[in-house]
């Protein structure tokens, strides 16, 4: 090898240890950053539920929430989540509790700053949850077109119940899990 | 002959029109509006100080892609650093936190530092703060203007939100449609005062 690819290779060898050193630093903020946020939500669950007895987190990639703690309130096993939402409407932070087949038991907003339009204003998460049921309005996609869907509710509701739909599917593999565990 | 006068800086955002697609959309509300102003300050004074070593460390051919990599590593810290101040105003400003690498600012400093010959570091800061001073005067007038309220960039999971007005003067200017109008109004008074004050054009 003569001395140019040399010094060539010498070079790129210290650009790519270079980036990899930017690589691990970024790497290891994210880590310690990380143990911030679980503390931090944590202790959110643990303030909401009025429990102190709370778990390992059990760690998803979903958008909306990454992790889930299964906590003791009063002898029942609930699980619970800090979950992000946000659309035009707004953005919140919530935390939901689940019980162990999957059903909701309770939700609060621990922040929320809601968007700048003008049916954003009032109240624009409490109406997310108590509307729907057997025939939840917007079902699909499409219905969010209709003119009865002018209302901001009924488009954070959909937002909502999809986030409720993977977090309830998640509940219910964690609790299956660890009930086969003690078996 | 054409008299030379001193280095002129004309104001990237106003005289420019560069980098208003974070401006547009995040100015709507103060707290995104500073959290996303902070990062391209950031990126900008870092890549700034660090490209004059980066052209002494390493040849021609590989500064641009470790220019590249320096900034994303930055943008992705500056994005973790955000996101555990204030998940909720980090949300907000969404995906224009890690836009900023590709912020135009952010580029020009790039292009600068990567090019021996145009190293104005000192310029490429000035005109930083300017658009971050711009940026955060932008975004605390159409929040309090368009929402009547102020959106507190304070850490934690709450949000601290200061009502000002219950009903708001002028909601249009927390539209895109209002900050494309505010941003005009600013540029048109620029203008005015270069010609008329200071004797300068600008095309």
């Amino acid at each position: 090898m003569n001395k140019r690819r040399k010094d060539i290779l010498f070079e790129n060898i210290a650009a790519a240890a270079f980036l990899s050193v930017m690589a691990l630093l970024v790497a290891s903020a994210s880590f310690l950053l990380d143990n911030v946020a679980d503390r931090r939500d944590s202790s959110a669950l643990v303030k909401f539920a009025g429990s102190s007895s709370i778990g390992n987190p059990l760690l998803h990639s979903d958008s909306n929430f990454r992790r889930l703690y299964p906590i003791t309130r009063r002898g029942r096993l609930l699980y619970g989540s800090v979950v992000a939402l946000g659309d035009r409407l707004g953005q919140a932070r919530i935390a939901f509790l689940f019980a162990k087949d999957g059903s909701l038991d309770s939700a609060g907003v621990i922040g929320a700053i809601p968007g700048d339009l003008a049916f954003s204003r009032e109240g624009w998460f409490s109406e997310f949850l108590g509307k729907g049921g057997d025939f939840a309005f917007p079902m699909s996609k499409d219905d969010l077109r209709k003119a009865d869907t002018v209302s901001g509710a009924t488009e954070s509701f959909r937002l909502t119940s999809n986030v409720l739909e993977r977090l309830s599917r998640s509940v219910r593999q964690a609790a299956s899990i660890r009930d086969k565990g003690e078996d | 002959m054409e008299k030379k006068s001193s280095p002129f800086l004309p104001d990237l955002m106003l005289g420019s029109l560069v980098g208003l697609c974070p401006v547009i959309v995040v100015s709507g509300n103060f707290a995104s509006g500073v959290i996303v102003a902070l990062g391209i300050l950031f990126c900008t004074l870092v890549m700034s100080l660090l490209m004059p070593a980066l052209r002494s460390l390493f040849p021609e051919r590989l500064r641009a892609p470790l220019a590249f990599g320096l900034a994303a590593a930055f943008t992705a810290l500056y994005a973790v650093l955000a996101e555990a101040y204030s998940p909720l105003l980090s949300s907000l400003a969404g995906i224009f936190i890690p836009l900023t690498l590709v912020n135009c600012i952010v580029l020009a400093t790039l292009r600068r530092g990567i090019r021996t010959e145009e190293a104005t570091t000192r310029g490429v800061i000035l005109k930083s703060f300017m658009f971050f001073s711009l940026l955060i005067l932008v975004s605390a007038f159409r929040e309090i203007a368009g929402a009547g309220r102020i959106t507190l960039p304070m850490p934690g999971t709450e949000a601290h939100i200061l009502t000002l007005f219950s009903l708001p003067p002028l909601r249009l200017l927390t539209a895109p449609a209002g900050g494309f109008i505010l941003i005009g109004c600013l540029a048109a008074l620029y203008r005015f005062v270069q010609r008329r004050l200071l004797g300068r054009r600008i095309s």
